[in-house]
């Protein structure tokens, strides 16, 4: 009941804001209205998604809690994004009126390369992340509806998604991630209390995992299970890699002034440290309580998450909060990426190819419906393949952190970047991350990790070997006001 | 720039660094994550002195944390649960939280309004 009253709370708020979504400012930029909290719930909301809801227990039962280096950064990333990239993105749209992160990008360095390879990490990102949420939902769907193909929960998925996010763009999408950021931090905090009380607490999860399974007490332990180059790559990536995610990024070009900066950090880290309690709490049930329950046990480590609220004697009540915090994340983070996707499509790649933007809001939701189409075909790739929904997660956060993180924090912060490094750098990124993947993806630590090293080495190196740029005024004040 | 270059550097090298040993990974990790936060202020002016209290605390915090959960201070803790699980929820999650979210507020300072002024004269497409 839950999750059908969260449907259609989040239909209905996608159609009113049809609306007010009269120009592309709107539709990719909200109308530029945000204050500090809807724009710190909506970056939460976008930022967790599928993958920390669903993948977290998954992985927290298969690696143990070695898996919080991956989601533990959200304590200080957020006020890290405020102060190095996001103060200067937020300075930029006030200045230049940018809609778009390749649109920055091409301010910063002029030029049409940047902002192209700009646009081609993002529109390949987006397809892998919205991939990512599909599959998320199909296993979900496939859990509580098993007689259901999981093409045909695809399919629904992604129908729900396009309605509301293509209908109202970034207006329908900030409204809806409020909505959803606010059901997801209750079933986060409502879940852990939960877990914790049926195990007793938290001695009662050392006892229990000491007990349990194969693993021992060496779950517990952060290294116990990966070794320090996944567990340090893990919080490499998932902290410094965070500059580099225009989910996130996107909204800073969203605020009505630059000083709803000020708050942002409290609202965002705030409310992602809620929700991480979802990971802990249902890793910790997987943890102990599977082990307890066999007969309980899912087939798939990524239906772990809902394996332990099947469990006989939980509320539901509960159950169905989750249910409907699980499909919050997923549609929170699918409708930014359509929309990312579709801007990349229509209008960046265009303008940096020199021919002009698919203007006018049928476009850019043409664009946004071809890149929905891609994602239902990673999707199905990967449920064909059954691999963990997280490690499909770390891939498409990497192709942004190894694309855009070194470009975006050094070039926004240091003048003495110039378009060459800038555009070196993301092709370096972004080329060294497949080519890791494709052909020694077992490094010892997330093949993005050593990625986004290649993307910084690129950018420092070709700096320092080229001549100063002299940065127009703009760009000067831009990146030191 | 020397700031900028310093802490890029940092961060490019410790980027290759997690294949390393658990303590060098986690000396590595921190002090790349601290480098990215030190770039933010660079070209900023003059910084004040909550903002380095803040930076100051979030070293110590980090460096703590990674270490104690690299092992360093191994055994059980609070709770029964090892305090190498308590490092990384202590050290990387919820003091950098509590540090960062409030102190980046106390020490936030928009551009004011001629600053605004001038940036926007100078983005002008004519100017």
């Amino acid at each position: 009941m839950i999750p059908v009253l969260l449907l259609l709370a989040t239909l209905a708020v996608g159609i009113a804001a049809v609306r007010r979504t009269r120009t592309t400012a709107d539709f990719f930029v909200a109308g530029r209205r945000l204050g500090a909290f809807r724009a710190g719930l909506a970056v939460a909301a976008s930022a967790f998604s599928g993958f920390v809801f669903l993948g977290g227990a998954g992985l927290t039962g298969e690696i143990g809690f070695g898996s919080l280096f991956i989601v533990a950064p959200a304590g200080f990333t957020a006020a890290l994004l405020c102060r190095t990239v996001g103060r200067r993105l937020a300075l930029i749209a006030e200045a230049t009126g940018a809609q778009t992160l390749p649109e920055c990008i091409g301010f910063r360095f002029g030029g049409r390369a940047p902002a192209a390879l700009a646009a081609i990490a993002i529109l390949i990102g987006s397809v892998i992340y919205l991939g990512v949420q599909l599959s998320a939902l199909a296993r979900a769907a496939r859990f509580a509806f098993p007689e259901v193909g999981l093409g045909a929960c695809l399919a629904l998925g992604l129908g729900v998604v396009l309605a509301y996010s293509l209908a109202g763009g970034m207006v329908a999408s900030v409204n809806t991630d409020v909505l959803q950021a606010v059901v997801m931090v209750a079933a986060a905090i409502a879940a852990f209390g939960w877990v914790l009380t049926s195990v007793s607490g938290p001695a009662g999860v050392a006892e229990g995992v000491a007990l349990a399974g194969s693993g021992g007490t060496r779950l517990l332990e952060p290294l116990g299970v990966v070794g320090p180059g996944l567990g340090f790559g893990f919080l490499l990536l998932f902290s410094v890699g965070t500059l580099g995610q225009p989910h996130m990024l996107h909204k800073f070009l969203m605020l009505k002034s630059p000083e709803a900066l000020r708050y942002l950090p409290a609202v965002v880290g705030g409310a992602q440290s809620l929700s991480i309690l979802i990971w802990i709490g249902l890793g910790a049930g997987a943890l102990v309580l599977l082990d307890a329950a066999p007969a309980a046990t899912s087939g798939h480590p990524d239906e772990a998450a809902l394996a332990v609220l099947a469990l006989p004697g939980t509320p539901e009540v509960l159950i169905g909060l989750v249910a409907a915090a699980v499909l919050a994340a997923i549609m929170s983070t699918s409708d930014a990426f359509l929309n990312l996707g579709a801007a990349a499509l229509c209008r960046d790649l265009p303008r940096a190819l020199g021919r002009n933007e698919f203007a006018g809001l049928p476009a850019a939701r043409i664009a946004g419906s071809l890149v929905g189409l891609a994602g239902l075909i990673v999707a199905a790739w990967h449920l064909g393949g059954g691999g963990l929904i997280a490690f499909l997660g770390t891939l498409g956060f990497g192709a942004f952190a190894a694309g855009l993180a070194p470009t975006l924090l050094l070039g926004l912060c240091w003048l003495r970047v110039t378009r060459r490094a800038a555009t070196a750098s993301m092709a370096a990124g972004l080329g060294s991350l497949l080519a890791f993947e494709a052909l020694i993806p077992d490094l010892g630590a997330p093949p993005a990790v050593f990625a986004m090293a290649a993307g910084f080495g690129v950018l420092l190196a070709v700096s320092l070997l080229s001549r100063p740029p002299s940065p127009s005024e703009s760009v000067r004040l831009a990146v030191t006001l | 720039m020397s700031r900028g270059l310093a802490a890029s550097l940092v961060v490019a090298a410790a980027l290759t660094l997690p294949v390393a040993g658990g303590t060098l990974a986690a000396v590595a990790a921190g002090g790349a994550v601290v480098a990215v936060w030190m770039v933010g202020s660079a070209g900023g002016g003059r910084r004040r002195a909550l903002d380095r209290a803040t930076s100051g605390g979030l070293v110590l915090a980090l460096v703590g944390g990674t270490l104690m959960a690299a092992g360093l201070a191994d055994g059980p803790g609070f709770f029964g649960l090892p305090r190498s699980l308590w490092g990384l929820l202590l050290g990387i999650w919820l003091i950098p939280l509590v540090l960062t979210s409030a102190g980046f507020a106390a020490s936030f300072r928009p551009p004011d309004a001629a600053d605004l002024d001038r940036l926007r004269a100078a983005s002008r497409p004519d100017a």
